[in-house]
């Protein structure tokens, strides 16, 4: 039998009502919002050593788990990216993307200091026109992202392919640290939320 | 009373000044009125105050734009007759521009001596996160203005304006066309009629098998199906749609497209097809799809499918054509959808799927009972869709013919296989130890993978071997097997399955 995700038929968990039900054909979502979650968890893993282990706490501080279901339920939802090796060719219905934005931003504001300081190094090497291996915090950070970019994105993907100079991805890479900076904030949720589906209601 | 009140960040300070209007003691603290705002950016050693104007301007722009950075999708500006009284702009590499129209400032001494141009400041990211938390704090304090709200959702298809110029648009599309071009070849290098068993009649002569005349097809649509035993497009006609296109009709190339319709078709399938299937073997038909999502033809790919394909709901989802030369013309896709007897529906791109055709064929000559008994690697776990790469490849033949000896090339291998599984499963836990047989080609693609007992078996969901699978590896290459246990604490193994070769 087709799989059926288990939180279709109760109630989805108390802290998901923060974000709102949006009208969306079918109840899935649509594919960049499938690809900009993995991405922001992958760089939350370049952030942080024990990002994936930090995951799953999450989910069960948060009173996820029926939604998340461990490492491989986690693992499961984050195939749904196309642009993954391992893409599950499945739909990522909209009570599980709500439980990942709330995973990644409740990340995202803990590591709220780190953030901060890459950026703002990042903007001193940029204004002094350094590359970014003059700080050496900020090139650990994107060399980590790239390697774990590298090791389980789809070479073979036409959207991977766009991403193959270290230059690309160094910017990708820096593009969702400030998004995870904007995921810190008050309403980051809420935020993080509706611009996944930017462009993608009618 | 004065009521102050301050939502301070390390780069910007917003500093509100107002009246509670309230009569009731229990609301006195409630700022209803504002008189000051200001916002201080201490950075740029730059301060605005206005009114509410200026506020309710502020809170506008920084939603609006805060929205669009994290989406990546600038809104559509225009179509108002004056531009807003805030607005933010991105500046040049990690800088934004926020422009406050004169009038809804209260300027100070310094008052602009051109009163006509906004005033222009530049923000980094950081400043500008800062900017929007001091604005999200104070819309998020009910103790502040209790009617200042914003309202977050999302931006519909036509607010958003392209964000490339259109040649850089274009480049992903041109790729995917010059590769899908490359797999069109491909694909046509592949006789379609050398997959069917030879006794197989061509589909032209197929007529005897459904009995329907092709135009029947057309008066059917109004018959009820369960009066009508009859399909409402026949096999015929329907294959007729995907195989008499002349060689220049369109393909659909883009890969989000693609992406899009392989989902679509999917949840179609799966919602007209009342699951109860009474084949016991997966039937598998070749369909094309048009852009909007319509079914415009489908071939049976196994015997099954053929004898089978009135319990499938393609006949009825199929799409009759009002001028069939227009529908020739139309941009097609090709997918393979498997009906399983499970009751689930797969539908994979018909590049891949025909690779994988190929490379079971060529297995099938030392365990030619691969291909009939397609559900081998279905029942073991009840979400079979996540497995479904799987199915091919569940079964290894025992003999490699062309096989890799050079202990350098196996020593390079393991390695690489090692870390393909490590990246995607860095820990977990099992029950028990299992392993699998694991084969690689040498340019190191995993072709497939056997479990090596029934636990395994029953456990291969958990592992990411599944995902691994490259459908598109050569199977013609070079082989070689590895073993690759993961233990019960977390351990991931790999050797080489015939042992390590002498240095």
């Amino acid at each position: 039998m087709q799989l059926q995700s288990p939180t279709e038929e109760s109630s989805q968990p108390l802290i998901l009502d923060s974000l709102p039900d949006l009208d969306l054909p079918n109840e899935v979502c649509p594919r960049r919002a499938k690809m900009q979650v993995d991405f922001l968890m992958l760089a939350i893993e370049a952030l942080d050593l024990g990002g994936s282990e930090a995951m799953l706490i999450t989910a069960r501080d948060l009173e996820l788990k029926d939604v998340v279901q461990g490492r491989v339920g986690l693992w499961l939802l984050r195939g749904t990216n196309p642009l993954r090796l391992s893409s599950q060719r499945r739909p990522l219905t909209l009570t599980e993307a709500k439980a990942l934005v709330m995973i990644i931003c409740h990340l995202a504001r803990r590591l709220t200091v780190l953030i901060r300081q890459l950026l703002l190094g990042y903007q001193r090497v940029t204004e002094q026109q350094l590359s970014v291996d003059h700080y050496f915090r900020l090139a650990d950070y994107l060399s980590r992202f790239r390697s774990h970019f590298r090791a389980r994105m789809n070479p073979r993907r036409a959207g991977v392919i766009a991403y193959s100079s270290d230059d690309k991805l160094n910017e990708l890479a820096i593009q969702l640290l400030t998004q995870l900076l904007f995921c810190t904030g008050t309403y980051g949720p809420q935020r993080l939320w509706s611009s996944l589906f930017d462009g993608d209601v009618t | 009373m004065t009521i102050q009140r301050q939502y301070i960040l390390p780069n910007c300070n917003l500093i509100l000044e107002g009246l509670s209007t309230a009569v009731e003691p229990a609301l006195e603290e409630v700022m209803s009125v504002v008189m000051n705002a200001e916002c201080h950016f201490p950075a740029a050693k730059t301060s605005l105050k206005g009114g509410r104007e200026f506020l309710d301007g502020l809170v506008s722009a920084v939603n609006q734009y805060g929205q669009s950075f994290l989406s990546g999708l600038p809104a559509r500006q225009g179509g108002k007759d004056h531009a807003p009284s805030v607005q933010i702009k991105p500046g040049e590499d990690d800088s934004h521009h926020l422009l406050i129209q004169p009038q809804v400032l209260i300027e100070g001494n310094e008052a602009a001596a051109d009163a006509q141009a906004p005033r222009d400041i530049q923000l980094t990211t950081v400043q500008l996160f800062d900017l929007l938390e001091a604005v999200d704090q104070l819309v998020a304090d009910a103790q502040t203005l209790p009617d200042l709200t914003f309202h977050l959702q999302p931006l519909s298809r036509r607010m958003v304006k392209p964000r490339e110029p259109v040649a850089q648009r274009a480049l992903p599309a041109a790729v995917g066309v010059s590769t899908l071009a490359a797999a069109a070849i491909a694909v046509a290098l592949l006789p379609v009629p050398e997959v069917r068993p030879p006794e197989e009649p061509s589909s032209e002569t197929e007529t005897s098998e459904s009995a329907v005349p092709s135009e029947s097809a057309n008066d059917s649509l109004a018959v009820d199906p369960s009066d009508a035993p009859e399909p409402t497009v026949d096999p015929v006609t329907a294959a007729a749609n995907l195989d008499n296109r002349p060689a220049t009709a369109p393909t659909i190339t883009d890969g989000e497209t693609l992406e899009r319709l392989q989902e679509q078709l999917t949840s179609d399938l799966q919602d007209a097809w009342n699951a109860d299937p009474s084949f016991d073997e997966a039937l598998i038909f070749r369909v094309g799809v048009s852009e909007t999502g319509d079914i415009l033809g489908y071939k049976y790919e196994n015997d099954a499918a053929l004898v089978n394909v009135d319990d499938t709901p393609l006949p009825r989802l199929t799409y009759i054509p009002v001028e069939p030369e227009a529908v020739e013309q139309e941009p097609m896709a090709q997918f393979l959808a498997t009906f399983t007897p499970e009751g689930g529906v797969e539908v994979a791109p018909i590049g891949e799927g025909t690779a994988n055709t190929a490379a079971s064929q060529d297995d099938s000559e030392s365990e030619s009972s691969d291909s009939e008994s397609a559900p081998v690697a279905s029942p073991e776990t009840a979400d079979s869709d996540t497995v479904s790469e799987a199915t091919s490849a569940a079964t290894l033949s025992s003999v490699i013919d062309n096989e890799v000896t050079d202990g350098d090339s196996i020593r390079g291998l393991n390695q690489q296989l090692y870390n393909a599984i490590a990246a995607e499963f860095e820990s977990g836990t099992y029950p028990v130890d299992i392993g699998y047989r694991v084969r690689l080609n040498d340019e190191g693609d995993i072709v497939g993978y056997e479990p090596a007992d029934q636990t395994a078996r029953d456990q291969v969901a958990q592992t990411p071997l599944p995902g691994l699978v490259d459908a598109a590896a050569e199977a013609d290459r070079p082989q070689v097997d590895f073993q690759v246990v993961f233990t019960e604490d977390g351990v991931i193994q790999v050797n080489p399955w015939k042992g390590w070769p002498p240095n």
